[in-house]
């Protein structure tokens, strides 16, 4: 998996983001084991015990499951996986708004925009 | 267990007229990595040499695990020169003999598994390897061990990146609870994120130390734009 | 240490067997070549003189006669030149141990008398067996020349007290340069020069230290005393020394010894001072 870690924002907080849309897109598939703690901060490049909080506060969050035999394993609660995934949309749609307010556009108009740049297609499925 | 795996009080050393530390006072738990940032020259390397017994103190204390520098407390260190410090007449096969036989603590497997990833044979000359190789060897060995304290002098400096990758990634998998470990650097930006705390030296003093996350939630900056701001000539 | 002394040894070793053995197989080669030239070589013991001479009859064959004077000549020179190389070996390990060497011998868990302990046992015993080795090129030579070699009645005590005393004196030698290389750590450029300069100031030292001591006791007439029947007693062809006199030949290095051995452990332990 590849990981971006930026300087300006504390570490822990962009693990906890990066590992979240590794699962989102399905690079941890609900019910896979994910690597030890070690081998994740080797592979991001990051203190082990900054890997360990993020893990953990995925694991608050319901992401993430601990097992005595088989380690840390994604969560298999289609449910959960759900949420995050309206939650994290959500948050980019609020994203888009406010970039586009902050171009002088209207909430409507963006919307426009929005659906123009989707195509024909956009239309149907209104749900999330 | 040690409380402190490090721990300087007001510890300085002059060189006749010139104060290569003064005054620093910080502390390594175990299972922290503290990074020792500063420019070339601010005492990093001498306070490490310090914590290492390599050199005594003009004033204050240094004491690792609780002892002063001394056979005892080198049995529990770990020291990675920011040099070639393993005789080049030697084989690869020797050095791994000399650790195992002084250091109760190396591992020869991890060390085996290591120089097997560097595609080192044991009967290599270091005479023949180059200086890139040459360090990672050293690394190699160095965190072969189950120390209490591991202290890297420049670990990445003067190295190619591909073989930092290598290297920040050894000492992220080599990573111990019980262990503290200090690393002195000049290369801020590569290691900020691998690091727990943060020590900043300026000519031999300490200008700033705590948590690293604590720094970059309060600058709003990652380390390295903090420190070429403050430290800026 | 004794882990140190067998690194010691194999490091040196690999430095000085080579020469050890250049230097025997040359005495080898040249007691062969004597060997298969006996006709040429006569050696002439004058026992009653304790002397010996050795003669070149007139040669019939002159290439090999002249090859054998010239790889004698040379066997001398290695001789004397396996010594020195021994002793500069030696030397000079500790030299460097204090220098670039220093990041790792002072990085093991050991005490600054180990390492001291381990150079300095590794220097006697080198410089003994090349000392021995020196003595044995010669056996070998002789042995070719077919002549027997008997050394003077030596009484079984003084021998060990001589044997004492040079063990002693090579020690303290080694010592003094130890610690002389000790004052010169640390001066970066000007090392060398200080490590030689302060090796001078010690022997200077040294003996000024002693000549004084042995005025101090000759004022109060301890010699009068003590030497006096014993000179008389050896101009009446009586062999041997006092004693006392062996004694001295042990502990004045030994005390020389000591005292370079605490001062140098000193330096190592609180004055470190690595470049």
């Amino acid at each position: 998996m590849d990981w971006e870690i930026l300087p300006d924002r504390p570490v822990y907080l962009q693990l906890v983001e990066q590992l979240e849309l590794a699962v989102l897109t399905g690079e941890y598939s609900p019910g896979q084991r994910i690597p030890p703690v070690r081998e994740l901060a080797a592979e991001a490049a990051v203190n082990p015990n900054t890997m360990q909080r993020a893990l953990a506060q995925l694991e608050d969050r319901g992401l993430l499951e601990t097992h005595r035999t088989a380690g840390r394993t994604v969560t298999g609660d289609p449910g959960r996986i759900a949420a995050l995934r309206g939650q994290r949309a959500a948050e980019c749609a609020r994203a888009y708004l406010a970039a586009a307010q902050r171009l002088g556009l209207s909430p409507a108009q963006a919307v426009a925009l929005a659906r123009q740049a989707a195509g024909p297609d956009a239309h149907h499925e209104t749900e999330v | 267990m040690c409380t402190d795996c490090l721990s300087c009080q007001a510890l300085s050393k002059t060189y006749g007229r010139r104060t290569a530390l003064c005054g620093v006072t910080f502390a390594v738990a175990p299972g922290r990595i503290t990074g020792l940032l500063g420019p070339n020259g601010s005492g990093k390397t001498t306070l490490i040499k310090l914590a290492a017994g390599l050199l005594t103190p003009s004033g204050g204390a240094v004491s690792v695990c609780g002892t002063p520098p001394g056979p005892a407390s080198k049995a529990l260190t770990a020291y990675l020169p920011d040099r070639v410090f393993l005789p080049l007449h030697c084989r690869v096969e020797d050095t791994l003999a000399l650790f195992a036989d002084f250091f109760p603590d190396f591992s020869r497997g991890k060390a085996a598994a290591m120089l097997a990833d560097l595609k080192l044979e044991p009967r290599m000359k270091l005479s023949s390897m180059s200086k890139g190789t040459l360090e990672k060897l050293q690394l190699a060995l160095v965190m072969s061990r189950r120390a209490r304290l591991y202290l890297l002098d420049e670990p990445i400096g003067g190295v190619d990146p591909a073989a930092r990758a290598y290297i920040l990634s050894t000492i992220i998998r080599n990573y111990s609870e019980d262990a503290g470990m200090l690393l002195s650097t000049h290369l801020i930006a590569e290691v900020e994120n691998l690091l727990d705390d943060a020590v900043f030296l300026r000519e031999g003093r300490v200008v700033s130390a705590g948590l690293a996350d604590d720094l970059r939630q309060r600058e709003g900056k990652g380390l390295d734009a903090w420190f070429r701001e403050v430290f800026a000539c | 240490m004794l882990k140190l002394l067998k690194w010691e040894l194999r490091q040196a070793g690999r430095s000085l067997l080579p020469l050890a053995g250049a230097y025997l197989a040359i005495a080898c080669v040249t007691a062969g070549m004597i060997a298969l030239n006996r006709r040429w070589f006569v050696l002439e013991q004058d026992t009653a003189a304790a002397s010996m001479s050795l003669s070149l009859r007139t040669a019939a064959s002159p290439v090999l006669g002249a090859a054998s004077v010239v790889l004698f000549a040379a066997l001398v020179l290695g001789a004397m030149a396996l010594t020195a190389a021994t002793v500069i070996v030696n030397v000079q390990r500790f030299y460097r141990m204090l220098g670039q060497e220093g990041y790792l011998a002072f990085s093991l868990p050991v005490t600054a008398a180990a390492h001291i302990g381990a150079k300095l046992l590794c220097a006697v015993l080198c410089t003994v067996l090349a000392v021995a080795a020196a003595l044995a090129g010669v056996w070998i030579i002789l042995l070719g020349a077919g002549a027997a070699f008997s050394l003077p009645g030596v009484p079984a005590d003084m021998a060990a007290w001589l044997a004492a005393g040079g063990l002693a004196s090579i020690a303290s030698g080694y010592l003094t340069a130890y610690l002389a290389c000790a004052i010169g750590m640390g001066r970066g450029r000007n090392r060398l020069a200080a490590s030689l300069l302060a090796f001078t100031a010690l022997v200077v030292l040294g003996q000024l230290a002693l000549l004084g001591l042995g005025l101090a006791l000759a004022r109060t007439g301890f010699f009068r005393i003590t030497l006096l029947p014993w000179m008389v007693h050896a101009a009446n062809g009586g062999a041997g020394l006092p004693g006392w006199i062996m004694a001295l030949t042990c502990c004045v290095p030994l005390a020389a010894g000591t005292v370079c051995f605490v001062l140098t452990r000193w330096l190592l332990a609180r004055r470190l001072n690595l470049p």
